[in-house]
């Protein structure tokens, strides 16, 4: 690893270590460019991931995260947000999907649609399938590159028996990055649980054991644990200078910057550029357009568990292998723009018991902590459609420690989103029953872990934050790397398509550099 | 107060805030019990035996398996 000094003005500076900023710094590395990352989080090892999921979500879930409000009841606690060297590539659970090209053509595709602030991405499917193609392979997804598909585990047998006498078809253990066999130095999956917790064995992807650490062999990355940005800080023509911000023991640096790149998981990039307000950019930076912050999107996200008539044992294995695509896609006739995935999952007793039946006590908790062997599982993940009053702001009163306003998190339903999901919900439900559910379970709404949009690509300065290179508009040395950078959510798990930009990013960057355009 | 006045009060409106939070501070607690666990029948964590992939993953036979196309081959 290189220590790049403080001063030096001609680096790139990376805030955020996860999907979007790692893979950014490793791609940027191979090509040449020497990166600082700057990461709030720590650096953990394999030692630290613990399989319990309590212990994780205190190790990995910041104290001091955002606020979350809404004008409607809204089932959803605060975005969870991993802060730590890899990021959220420490929890996701693996599912590694592209976006379709009716997806990315959202606004052509569905139309106008009252209370959705619509909006084509500016980059078509097939400008994205060879950058898709790179992170299949980077990531090893099942499916893809000649890599087989992991096996079926009991709760994918009741999920694909349910799902057939339905009349399903597209039904299979899905597109994962998590080995099917030995790849890449990493083991095959053993089929532990706990995905979500963090892989013990790195069968599953992570920037913090692949992208970090081959970019460390190049001997051009400076990686910085413990350290949080603050503000990001400009010249006097305007162009981003530098980094303020605070290190492992609190102490107050700036990094100087020739390139700042900004992937700190959407709900904390658009609060990043909001905080660095100056005289210059009163309503934050690369905010001309007054989209900084709006449009904040997760999925539609509802949990359904059934009881079966016998064992299902469903922990036991990979906890997201089993996807069904079927009703990905525009429909009008079903009511509802856009499309949605089923998707298995299982959680352990603890997660399983808050997810589902929060505040329940008594008989009803002790009849369904006892059924929990019998559970069979799955999420559903719908498009959620963007709104401009959906928004990240500055909270008035919440404070982080270093005295920088926490983000606040504004969000109500679209009546889409109510419609999908109630569509959803029913198919779910007959896909259990009709294999013999006895009963089933529904948490609707919940909140994922999904975020995207606040910083949206637009084709139109007008529109969105940043161009189809995640380059703000504004600002041309001023780059965004994470889900922020969603123009639409799509029904896709949003991390292959972080990995895909990132790439293209750094590929643009490198040439720009080269050009001396930048 | 005598039992019978707790159960009244319990029972009453008055409680609910009472209970809402000894709910929210107990629930999470009791099903987080290595005790708790074993009664119900969760393993709890699986790295110290290998995971799941020689013990049960896909153990389930009342209903029919998935065609080969659907999933891949137990390694």
């Amino acid at each position: 690893m290189s220590r790049i000094d403080l001063r030096d003005d001609r680096v790139v500076v990376i805030i955020g270590s996860g999907a979007g900023g790692g893979t950014l710094a490793n791609e940027l590395c191979q090509r040449g460019v020497r990166c600082v990352v700057l990461e709030a989080g720590p650096r953990l090892s394999f030692a630290d991931f613990e399989q319990d999921e309590f212990a994780m979500a205190r190790k990995l879930v910041p104290a001091d995260g955002p606020e979350v409000t809404s004008r409607a009841p809204l089932n959803q606690s605060r975005p969870y947000v991993c802060r730590a060297v890899g990021g959220t590539t420490i929890h996701w659970s693996g599912i590694a999907l592209r976006l379709q090209e009716s997806e990315l053509r959202a606004r052509t595709t569905y139309g106008p649609i009252a209370g959705a602030n619509l909006i084509d991405w500016p980059v078509s499917s097939s400008e994205l399938a060879p950058y898709y193609e790179r992170a299949e392979d980077k990531l090893g997804v099942t499916g893809t590159h000649g890599i087989p598909l992991l096996p079926a585990n009991n709760n994918f047998k009741v999920f694909y028996n349910g799902a057939k006498q339905l009349g399903y078809r597209r039904v299979t253990t899905g597109r994962l990055a998590i080995n099917s066999r030995p790849r890449d130095g990493r083991p095959g999956c053993l089929q532990l649980g706990f995905c979500l917790q963090g892989c013990k064995i790195g069968a599953k992807w992570s920037t913090l054991y692949t992208e970090i650490v081959k970019a460390e062999a190049t001997g051009r990355l400076d990686l910085r644990p413990r350290c949080t940005a603050l503000q990001i800080q400009h010249d006097k023509r305007g162009r981003v200078s530098g980094v303020l911000y605070a290190d492992a023991a609190g102490r107050l640096e700036v990094q100087k910057a020739h390139v700042v790149c900004v992937a700190a998981n959407a709900v904390e990039s658009s609060r990043l550029l909001l905080n660095s307000a100056s005289s210059r950019y009163p309503d934050g930076m690369a905010n001309s357009s007054g989209q900084v912050g709006r449009n904040y999107m997760t999925h539609s996200h509802s949990f359904v568990m059934a009881r079966m008539p016998k064992p299902v044992h469903a922990w036991r294995g990979t906890i997201q292998a089993g996807l069904l695509e079927d009703e990905r896609r525009h429909d009008e006739a079903r009511g509802f723009a856009s499309g949605y995935l089923l998707q298995t999952i299982a959680f352990g007793l603890p997660f399983t018991v808050l997810a589902m039946k929060p505040g329940a006590w008594g008989k009803e908790l002790a009849d369904f902590m006892r059924s929990y062997p019998r559970l069979a599982g799955l999420v559903i993940l719908g498009e959620d459609l963007p709104q401009a009053g959906n928004r990240v702001t500055l909270s008035k009163q919440g404070k982080d420690r270093f005295g920088m306003p926490v983000a606040s998190i504004y969000r109500e339903h679209h009546p889409n989103d109510r419609a999908l999901l109630q569509h959803a919900i029913q198919r779910a439900t007959e896909l259990y029953k009709g294999v013999g559910a006895e009963e089933v379970h529904v948490q609707d709404a919940a909140g994922s872990t999904h975020n995207m949009g606040t910083n949206r690509m637009s084709a139109s300065p007008r529109d969105g934050v940043v161009n189809s290179w995640g380059q703000t508009h504004d600002i041309t040395n001023l780059f965004v790397a994470d889900g922020s950078q969603f123009s639409s959510s799509g029904a896709a798990n949003p991390t292959l398509t972080i990995v895909a930009l990132a790439v293209r990013q750094a590929q643009y960057i490198a040439r720009q550099l080269g050009a001396r355009a930048l | 107060m005598s039992d019978e006045e707790l159960d009244t009060y319990l029972a009453s409106p008055r409680a609910a805030p009472l209970l809402d939070a000894v709910r929210s501070v107990g629930v999470p607690v009791f099903v987080g019990l290595p005790e708790v666990w074993a009664a119900v029948g969760y393993d709890g964590e699986s790295l110290s035996k290998g995971g799941y992939l020689h013990r049960g993953f896909n153990d389930l036979t009342w209903l029919p398996e998935p065609s080969s196309d659907a999933a891949g081959p137990v390694p």
